[in-house]
């Protein structure tokens, strides 16, 4: 299992490896340039090609992306060109926020996703089964910003409950309207799945046996068809944290909030190389780790899947994802 | 000679009745048939939008006496800001999805299917090394990449459509990859092999219309998920310009109106919902009367 953990780890680095280059050859091959970026209309073209060349602008590509990776090796990421601070300094100060959300995010969604999930199964083909299907496509379905934007019609501007942007003291009432509608979606992926992976537990030999053996519908349900219904609900808990890093650039966007996806966006708008490649390169670091971490639970928890890695580490986590 | 003729004779019939019966089954499915005629009534419409309103006229000209109407017969969806109407807005900003969402999808369909079916077809190294790429790929989150290269490609239709191709060719290789997995092993293509036909004609002829199933499903589901995305990317202003219409940056330019009129809100969203909700009951449908395994 460490050797497993090694591995994994290891392959961590070509991977984020590849991401800076994405990043910086993404940033790096389209039009604009920093200095334009930075300086606004006003400036002189003299100006302009100044500020690019003290930039290093004027190396080649793969110059400056060696240039970049000797210095992140050093843990030197660089400097923001637009708010001439250490790129992660920024970073840290605005990723506690995100975090929480999507942390929060994650815990509504199987808050609400899996005993919905289980009460369907349970009740195949009636009315509660039918009507949580249906809300939980609708919540696939329906773009996130507009249901932020219903949320803050409904809750800020008719019934001025809550507050529908972050500024002054920020309370855990700021919290809730970005939380919902970052979890929606989510939730009616882990509906779907726990009901599916429900309707098959249920029909096994073993939940026959225990209904048998004169166990309680409650016994029968929740110690042996749920536990090991829950197993692949743990592997898209995994998968959505990702989609949920991507989500909050929305989220943030529209209820104002100071977080990591918002500067992602400042920073790829104003041609901030460094800032954009340390931005991405995080969130697809924290993605790696939390899907490293998925799989590892996942094998701790699932004695069948241990023993695959026990005897010889051969591609056995790599599952597709499929809600 | 008989023999051969008989083939040919024979083929069209069993194509037909292949589809005969994933249709019998797709019918059985009350949800998905109420998905396939929404999209189709949503298609028309929007396919016929300059017939239903003038693009000039309803869609663009700006007409300050009437503002934030609310809905009415002559304006179905009431008015905006600009006092324009809201459902030739909604009418034309759907064609626009639309496209973009199918457009992109087609082209990295075509591209994952080649990707996919090269690495599964001759596996290893060359599928251990496509795969370690597309994981760098995939280590980004997908809406990110694609806010990541509209963004610095510049706004438009055009860069757009290329962000969503480029952001989800690596998932949907993947889903390629190991339906022509599960196809590859099989006796006929070996039989095949053995035959001594070439691997693209295997590819083409034997493989990739056997691993068609699950790819059209993925196409379908990604369609929808795409026309979501194009929706925020426009809402971040990385779509279409204005004035022209986009579902998205309607809902972008209504939020800063919301509080004089709900309408600019409430529909472009309901539009964009119900083609993602009624083209994700048509692939689940799909799915099921693909492979009736899978239904219970």
């Amino acid at each position: 299992m460490l050797k497993y953990i090694a591995k994994r780890l290891l392959l961590m680095i070509p991977v984020l490896l590849g991401v800076s280059f994405i990043v910086f050859g993404i940033m790096s091959f389209t039009p604009g340039d920093p200095a334009s970026a930075i300086l606004g209309t006003s400036a002189t073209k003299e100006q302009i090609a100044k500020l690019n060349n003290e930039l290093g602008m004027n190396d080649p590509f793969l110059v400056r992306y060696t240039r970049y990776v000797g210095g992140a090796i050093h843990g030197d990421f660089g400097i923001s060109y637009r708010t001439r601070k250490s790129v992660f300094g920024e970073i840290f100060s605005r990723f506690g926020i995100t975090f929480r959300i999507v942390v929060f995010a994650i815990c509504l969604a199987i808050l609400i996703g899996v005993p919905i999930g289980v009460i369907s199964a349970v009740k195949q083909y009636s009315g509660v089964d039918f009507a949580s299907t249906i809300m939980a496509m609708f919540f696939a379905s329906v773009p996130q910003f507009w249901l932020a934007m219903m949320f803050v019609m409904f809750f800020s501007l008719k019934l001025e409950w809550l507050p529908s942007i972050f500024t002054g003291t920020i309370t855990l009432k700021h919290y809730i309207m970005p939380v919902v509608t970052l979890a929606m979606a989510t939730a009616a992926s882990i509906m779907r799945l726990t009901r599916s992976n429900m309707l098959e537990t249920i029909r096994q030999d073993y939940v026959r046996t225990a209904r048998a053996k004169g166990a309680s519908e409650r016994t029968v349900i929740y110690k042996h068809a749920l536990r090991n219904a829950l197993l692949p609900v743990i592997t898209v808990v995994g998968n959505e944290f990702g989609y949920l890093l991507g989500g909050t650039v929305i989220v943030e966007a529209i209820f104002g909030i100071p977080g990591l996806g918002s500067l992602t966006i400042t920073s790829i708008r104003a041609k901030d190389i460094p800032q954009t490649t340390a931005c991405i390169l995080f969130l697809a670091l924290l993605n790696v780790v939390i899907v490293l971490l998925v799989d590892i639970l996942y094998a701790y928890i699932d004695p069948r899947i241990k023993a695959k890695y026990m005897g010889g580490v051969k591609r056995a986590a790599k599952q597709p994802a499929n809600s | 000679m008989l023999q051969n003729s008989l083939q040919i004779a024979e083929r069209p019939n069993a194509r037909q009745s292949r589809f005969a019966e994933i249709w019998k089954r797709f019918r059985k499915s009350n949800l998905a048939m109420f998905g396939l005629a929404v999209i189709l009534v949503i298609i028309l419409l929007a396919a016929f939008a300059s017939v239903i309103c003038n693009y000039g006229n309803d869609a663009i000209a700006q007409n300050y006496d009437a503002r934030f109407l609310s809905p009415s017969l002559e304006h179905p969806f009431g008015t905006d800001d600009y006092g324009r109407d809201i459902f030739a807005r909604v009418l034309f900003g759907t064609r626009v999805s639309l496209v973009v969402g199918i457009v992109s999808t087609a082209l990295a369909c075509l591209i994952a299917c080649f990707l996919g079916s090269i690495v599964a077809y001759y596996g290893g190294k060359v599928d251990t090394l496509l795969m370690r790429i597309l994981d760098m790929f995939m280590g980004i989150p997908t809406l990110l990449l694609a806010i990541a290269i509209a963004a610095s490609l510049g706004a438009g239709i055009r860069n757009l459509i290329l962000a969503l191709v480029i952001s989800q060719v690596p998932g949907f290789t993947r889903v390629v990859r190991s339906a022509v997995f599960n196809v590859a092993d099989m006796e006929y293509v070996e039989a095949a092999k053995a035959y001594g036909c070439s691997p693209l004609y295997i590819i083409v002829k034997h493989i990739l219309p056997n691993a068609m199933g699950t790819i059209i499903v993925q196409a379908t589901m990604a369609v929808a998920a795409q026309i979501l995305n194009t929706a925020a990317l426009s809402f971040l202003g990385l779509g279409q310009q204005p004035p022209a219409p986009e579902l998205g940056s309607m809902l972008s330019d209504a939020k800063e109106y919301m509080r004089y009129s709900i309408w600019g809100v409430l529909f472009p969203g309901l539009t964009i919902a119900i083609v993602a909700l009624s083209l994700n009951l048509v692939g689940d449908g799909l799915r099921d009367a693909l492979d009736p395994r899978l239904k219970k």
